[in-house]
């Protein structure tokens, strides 16, 4: 009631201020979010090289990218990523998270888990570049180590074939704890959410006598069910944009074999200059990402409901 | 049986601890290494430290360095004031379109940054921004106030409203309420904020490969890919720079590294 007789004497001054506070933010997103990304769906209907040549095209560049072999074999090499990484999130980070819970005294504990942060602090160029000298062909740390455990015949410049690039650029980070969006943010995840558990249900488990596996699936699982299936969801949505790794180990080659989607559209773009094409490919990534988003956000709220 | 098991997870913990530290353990004892010692023998000490790799890499990370914490530093306090602005907005105001203008800024999260990759590239060129500080500031600015203001937002609802109506009484500003107030009981978020904002600053890199070039503007994460070896230190020049440039945050880590924690979970979860 306060509210109604207080909006009539609003005078307008105070009517705009709202707005006012967020002036700021909304010329900052306009600017430089919703211009260019309406731009990039305009151009993506264009022949357009960023200057002069400007012509429209209709549904040309997407009638090229499902015809274009590179690009379709990209999106193949990305859902290998992709599995690989979905597989990532939801296994060792749960175990290490279930280790490091088991683990009785809270200092030790902190400790452990600060000792896991420490890595994901660095800055992810410096990991990918440390790892470039990790798989190395001359002088590498991994050849190193086979030749010195006597397996010096596997020793193999692993970035540089394409048989073992792709391996060699997921093997980055292993065992992938050291990395925030690849395992080590998911660590902190699921540690947070077993500390947030009761602790008499863990104590009630071990008076029935409920042996450690069975727990861990009858109700640690059950228990952390939507934060694996929101891990899930940020891992499909990280590793299909996947670009750094690959970029700065391989740019997409030997060949074509690491070669995926975000690689291509910068290739596209500034090698080529097909700027046109380069923004058709970010549209059509942007559609399988809201796709899968979707499709996982329905999937968890079924689940969810059935509890 | 059960005392097998704890063993066993105490080791298998322990062994995926090393593996995690190895390759940082690696870099460290290495960029003191000249060349001929990293390839004889990567693993050990060998006596031999070269200072020298260090002062030879600081020659060519200073100035990279530098660009990127004034970047840093600028896209940290600009999204803090949008995103302050932004979410006492909707806490304090009751106005009309005020769901829609946050969904507007929420919605951006869902947009991958490639999308607008190029669009954005030709935009800072025709402002004129191109290897400039703004061009390198601004558009990651508008990426981070879209999480700063949601959790910023949230944050403020749980502060109480008859304060906040005690302040109304006494005839206080807007601006006094939220720099006496709001502010101070928000520096949790804040904190938590800048550290999520100040990681990806300073470990971006793909928008500073795209919108500068050239040594002027030249940011951390462009120039390490881009160091160069010299003869006799070989790679060891290379690893001294990248100890050089995880330094920053990891010192910044080991005081507050509470809200790194925070900042890394809910940092990530923007997608």
């Amino acid at each position: 009631m306060l509210m109604t007789t207080r909006k009539k004497k609003i005078p307008f001054s105070r009517r705009i201020r709202p707005y006012l506070f967020l002036l700021p933010i909304y010329a900052l997103i306009v600017t430089f979010k919703y211009i260019p990304f309406f731009t990039a769906i305009q151009k993506s209907f264009y022949n357009w090289n960023g200057g002069k040549l400007n012509q429209f095209i209709g549904l040309d560049n997407y009638i090229e990218a499902f015809q274009d072999k590179i690009f379709l074999g990209s999106l193949l090499t990305v859902s290998k990523v992709m599995i690989f990484y979905v597989v990532v999130a939801i296994t060792i980070p749960l175990l290490t998270a279930e280790l490091l819970y088991a683990v009785k005294s809270t200092r030790k504990q902190y400790f452990i888990r600060t000792a896991f942060t420490f890595p994901m602090v660095v800055p992810g160029v410096v990991i990918i570049l440390l790892w470039k000298w990790i798989l190395g062909g001359d002088n590498g740390i991994l050849n190193n180590l086979l030749t010195g455990i006597g397996y010096g015949n596997l020793a193999q410049p692993w970035l540089g074939s394409s048989k073992t690039a792709l391996g060699a650029i997921m093997a980055i980070g292993f065992p992938w704890l050291g990395m925030s969006a690849l395992g080590g943010m998911q660590l902190l995840i699921y540690f947070g959410a077993l500390q947030a558990v009761p602790k008499d249900l863990f104590e009630a488990a071990q008076v029935d006598g409920v042996n450690i596996v069975q727990r861990f699936f009858k109700i640690d699982l059950p228990l952390l069910s939507s934060q694996l299936k929101l891990m899930i969801t940020l891992a499909i949505i990280n590793s299909l944009q996947v670009f750094e790794s690959i970029f700065i180990l391989t740019k997409g080659g030997p060949v074509t074999s690491t070669m995926v989607p975000a690689v291509y559209l910068y290739e596209q773009g500034f090698s080529y200059r097909r700027m046109g094409y380069s923004s058709a490919i970010g549209i059509i990534l942007f559609v399988i990402i809201m796709i899968l988003t979707v499709l996982n956000n329905k999937f968890l709220k079924n689940t969810e409901k059935m509890d | 049986m059960n005392i097998f098991a704890k063993i066993l997870g105490r080791v298998l913990l322990g062994l995926l601890l090393i593996l995690t530290l190895l390759p940082f353990y690696l870099l460290v004892l290495n960029s003191f290494k000249w060349q001929n010692d990293i390839v004889l023998n990567p693993w050990m000490w060998n006596g031999a430290e070269h200072i020298t790799n260090y002062t030879k890499a600081l020659v060519q990370v200073a100035r990279p360095m530098v660009n990127s914490l004034i970047v840093t530093a600028a896209v940290v306090v600009g999204t803090i004031l949008c995103s302050l602005l932004a979410a006492y907005a909707f806490m304090r105001f009751k106005f009309f379109g005020s769901n829609a203008l946050y969904f507007g800024i929420i919605a951006m999260l869902m947009i991958p940054g490639y999308v607008m990759l190029i669009p954005q590239f030709i935009q800072i060129n025709d402002l004129g921004l191109y290897n400039t500080y703004f061009g390198l500031i601004l558009p990651p600015t508008a990426f981070n106030v879209a999480m700063g203001t949601f959790l910023l937002r949230t944050s403020m609802e749980s502060i109480s409203n008859s304060l906040l109506e005690a302040a109304d009484m006494e005839g206080a500003k807007d601006l006094t309420i939220l720099g006496k107030i709001v502010l101070p009981l928000s520096y949790p978020t804040i904190a938590t904020v800048m550290i999520m904002t100040g990681l990806s600053s300073w470990n971006n890199y793909l928008w500073p490969l795209v919108a500068s070039t050239g040594e002027k503007t030249q940011q951390i994460t462009v120039a390490l890919t881009k160091m160069v070896k010299s003869l006799a230190e070989g790679e060891g020049i290379l690893f001294a720079g990248y100890v050089i440039a995880s330094l920053p945050l990891i010192i910044l880590f080991c005081f507050s590294s509470k809200y790194f924690i925070a900042g890394l979970t809910q940092g990530s979860v923007k997608g």
